[in-house]
């Protein structure tokens, strides 16, 4: 029997009926693609270290997957990290980590591809990797692995990860991918790994950590040296026209429920409104928007070919959209006539925003959520959140009146110069938002007793590549102190304050702003059963403080001290194609509370990306913002 | 606007789709196929599609029977035909019928369901089985321990078997007819539970596979194929 024909019926007969939401393991969607093995040259997994609801959410999977597919010499299947019940009846009867598709074993790739989206994931990369009867370290691999690279946000700090991963790919992957294959395709792979590796560190955008000796002192790089033939620096990959790389239409389509269960497709990328807390709006710079008929036509083909209900338009903030109201006017005649809703993720915090989210949503109204992310005007001045008091008071105003009762609140703490002032403003503008909403409501013969405020408070966290790379963190007792005066200044109980787990937010800096030495501190957590650390109920922290200490690497130190801004930092050598020298302007302007304009609408702020990386803000209103 | 009544199956890995998964499935395999679904009125509009008898995660069946309404007229075979197109292996519709628009729901209708349960491994013989099955049908109770919400109920469910027998095939099987739905419910892994209590399965028995094969509905005191 085929291989992954009898690994399919033990996982069918014995071992799913053992294991909760056996749905996720079982593969068989609308649109997934098998292609016959033998047929092509490179088979790729990609794999997600997150369980199969989340991955299945997330958009570059299906960009990726198709984009591959289409390739008549390569195939693309998927892989997702088991729940730890799963896990445990795969290791103790001996099935390895394996593909939905074909359900063939992970090892007998020839690429798998990780990524990386959020640092509390690592753990489930190396265990992925163990499942698969594959070496967790990359220095223990050989020619009989398969090639094991990463990509996604968090790989533009890939140093706690170098040790795990062959080869990191930086920044956009649509054109990348194709030229990694081209190079798989033509390239004796059996015999020799380290000329496989240099070849493949010849392509833009990849880095191959193994050609890189780098020592520290302190928090910073002392030396730092390249293999020759290896660039010294990595320039990320950025698609200079979104219109220019296939956008897939027919879409996996889950057969159980996941996270976002529902067509995407992607309006623009990247974000100049430049909140200095925010590594998206840095590593995705500049705005690339792809045109309204395109999207359009995106829309339609993806419900046909998916049968989805729901559609959401995506981007880092879709009411930016610079066509938002013609395209929203030209989808409504076809999205009402197929009982279509259309979505609109992260909203603005106006009145603008409130009126789409209005005429989108129609009659069905929960909650609706803004994200001013500080409590005093300084202190959104100092983060460079360009929302005033009054842009939330009329958001707000304009949100009860049209029929929604709750509003969800987000904001951060323990951010760069904050006072108690800024904490306490966080609850002062809660309170103003529910005295607006019980007018609001009054007014128009309501019950002003529905108005309800959901207060969400995140611990900051500084991540590289922002201006606030270079700033220390809280620490946990200032965090708690903090939230403990949050608390006591919530008067209303139509105000539910929630917050998080500073122990996530002190794991979450030190494992983003870490260099190479923590990859033993991932290891050993790992091997202590660390899993799923960003799920609360899987979440360990002792262990991980644990391994933190047996590595003898002191996680606050590296969370909570400020660092030296002429030193080299460990993420140093990658580039985001934003120069240093602009986000250390940036760090002054916000201790002296100076905001800084958004390129698009205003005159360039000299971040440096446009030059360095040979593109330009492209607009679909046919604009640039540098012609 | 059209009621129909399908029945599909749903066969192999897709046994561990719930009913839910089952319903969103169909709606969008029914949207795909360009057939236009009858939607309910209100804030939250929802798609006209109710199944019958709902089956736990993990039990096979060729006998998912659905009802669903449909917006502008649509026949039997092009359902069948439109459908088939957008669905799985092993999630195909076998057969559709134009049912009467006020005909009570399915839901309600529903008063029994043939099961076939397998045993793969450590199961008795044959003749023996004949024999349990004989011994235990003969009982005047059959009391099974129910928890719900955390409260210990005891109930007779020998009401609720209506006909049990042993079959000798690939493996040994037992196929029994159950009362399903509002006036008396014996579920198919109770059953199971049941048998080995009254020893008519040895405790070590593994590898039960449930399978559903008809459901029933009550027609004048006569109990018929819902489809």
């Amino acid at each position: 029997m085929e291989l992954g024909a009898s690994l399919r019926q033990k996982v069918l007969n014995d071992i799913l009926p053992l294991v909760e939401k056996p749905g996720r393991y079982i593969g068989g969607e609308h649109n997934s693609v098998s292609k016959p093995w033998d047929s092509v040259s490179t088979r790729f997994l990609f794999a997600f270290p997150d369980v199969y609801d989340v991955g299945m959410s997330y958009l570059g999977l299906r960009v990726l997957y198709h984009l591959i597919n289409q390739r008549e010499d390569a195939l693309c299947e998927r892989a997702f990290a088991p729940w730890p019940d799963m896990e445990a009846l795969m290791r103790s009867n001996g099935i390895p980590l394996y593909s939905l598709e074909s359900f063939t074993p992970a090892r007998r790739f020839d690429i798998i591809g990780f990524t990386l989206q959020y640092e509390l994931n690592y753990t489930n990369v190396l265990n992925m990797l163990d499942l698969s009867n594959i070496p967790v370290r990359s220095s223990d691999r050989d020619e009989s692995h398969p090639l094991i690279i990463a990509g996604g946000p968090v790989v533009y700090n890939p140093e706690p990860m170098a040790d795990f991963i062959d080869a990191f790919v930086i920044g956009d992957g649509e054109e990348v991918i194709n030229e990694i294959l081209d190079m798989m395709a033509s390239n004796d792979r059996s015999r020799d790994r380290l000329g496989l590796l240099k070849e493949l560190a010849q392509i833009e955008g990849v880095y191959v950590p193994r050609f890189y000796d780098i020592r520290y002192s302190g928090l910073s790089v002392s030396s730092f040296s390249a293999d020759a033939g290896v660039p010294d620096r990595i320039v990320p990959r950025r698609v200079r026209d979104l219109e220019s790389v296939p956008f897939p239409d027919e879409v996996i389509v889950p057969l159980v429920d996941t996270v976002h269960d529902r067509a995407m497709v992607e309006l623009f990328r990247g974000c100049t409104r430049g909140c200095r807390f925010c590594q998206a709006g840095i590593i995705y710079r500049p705005v690339r928007e792809r045109r309204p008929e395109t999207v359009r036509k995106h829309v339609l083909s993806q419900l046909d070919s998916t049968g989805y209900n729901e559609v959401s338009l995506m981007s880092l903030s879709s009411a930016d959209y610079s066509s938002i109201e013609a395209l929203i006017g030209s989808l409504a005649g076809d999205c009402d006539s197929r009982k279509v809703t259309v979505s609109l993720p992260s909203l603005r915090v106006d009145s603008f925003s409130i009126g789409l989210a209005n005429r989108l949503q129609g009659l069905r109204k929960s909650s609706i959520t803004f994200a001013p992310e500080a409590g005093t005007q300084r202190m959104r001045d100092v983060i460079n959140k360009n929302v005033t008091e009054d842009d939330l008071m009329e958001a707000a105003r304009a949100a009860f009146a049209h029929g929604w009762t709750t509003i969800k609140l987000y904001f951060m703490i323990g951010l760069p110069f904050e006072t108690d002032e800024d904490v306490l403003g966080i609850a002062e503008l809660a309170h103003k938002v529910i005295d607006q909403g019980r007018q609001v409501i009054r007014d128009a013969g309501g019950n002003p007793g529905r108005a309800k405020v959901h207060v969400s408070v995140a611990s900051f966290v500084p991540k590289p590549h922002t201006p606030f790379q270079w700033v220390r963190q809280d620490s946990r007792e200032e965090f708690e102190r903090k939230i403990g005066l949050l608390r006591r200044s919530i008067r209303s109980r139509a105000i539910k304050l929630s917050w998080n787990d500073p122990d996530i937010s002190l794991l979450e800096a030190a494992l983003s702003r870490g260099d190479r030495r923590v990859g033993n501190v991932i290891e050993k957590a790992w091997s202590m059963g660390c899993r799923f650390d960003g799920w609360d109920e899987l979440f360990e922290p002792e262990k991980w403080w644990d391994a933190f200490r047996s590595c003898e690497i002191d996680p606050e130190y590296i969370g909570t001290t400020d660092r030296d801004v002429s030193s080299t930092l460990p993420w140093d050598h990658i580039s985001t194609g934003v120069s240093k020298s602009f986000l250390l302007a940036e760090l002054r302007r916000a201790e002296r509370g100076e905001t800084t304009p958004d390129c698009r609408s205003d005159r360039c702020t000299g971040c440096g990306v446009c030059p360095s990386l040979e593109v330009s803000t492209v607009l679909s209103t046919g604009g640039t913002a540098d012609a | 606007m059209p009621r129909v009544r399908i029945r599909m199956h749903k066969l192999g890995r897709y046994a561990y789709l719930s009913h839910l998964d089952m319903v969103r499935v169909l709606e969008r395999a029914i949207r795909r196929a360009g057939l236009r679904l009858a939607y309910s009125q209100g804030f939250n509009p929802h798609p006209k599609i109710s199944f019958g008898a709902p089956l736990a995660v993990g039990v096979t069946s060729t006998c998912e029977v659905a009802d669903v309404e449909f917006d502008g007229s649509v026949s039997p075979d092009e359902i069948i035909n439109k459908l088939n197109e957008q669905l799985p292996e092993g999630m195909k519709v076998d057969k559709a019928v134009l049912i009467d628009r006020r005909a009570k729901s399915l839901m309600s209708e529903i008063a029994a369901a043939r099961y076939i349960i397998r045993m793969t491994l450590a199961g008795p013989e044959l003749g023996q089985l004949e024999d349990s099955i004989k011994q235990l049908l003969d009982r005047d109770q059959l009391l099974l321990e129910k928890t719900r919400d955390g409260d210990v109920k005891v109930v007779d469910v020998r009401p609720y078997i209506l006909d049990m027998k042993a079959m000798a095939g690939e493996t040994l099987q037992i196929e029994a007819c159950l009362r399903t739905g509002s006036k008396g419910n014996l579920r198919p892994d109770d059953l199971v539970t049941v048998m080995r209590q009254y020893g008519v399965l040895p405790p070590e028995t593994i590898g039960v596979r449930i399978h559903r094969i008809e459901l029933l509905v009550e027609r004048d005191g006569r109990l018929v194929s819902a489809i």
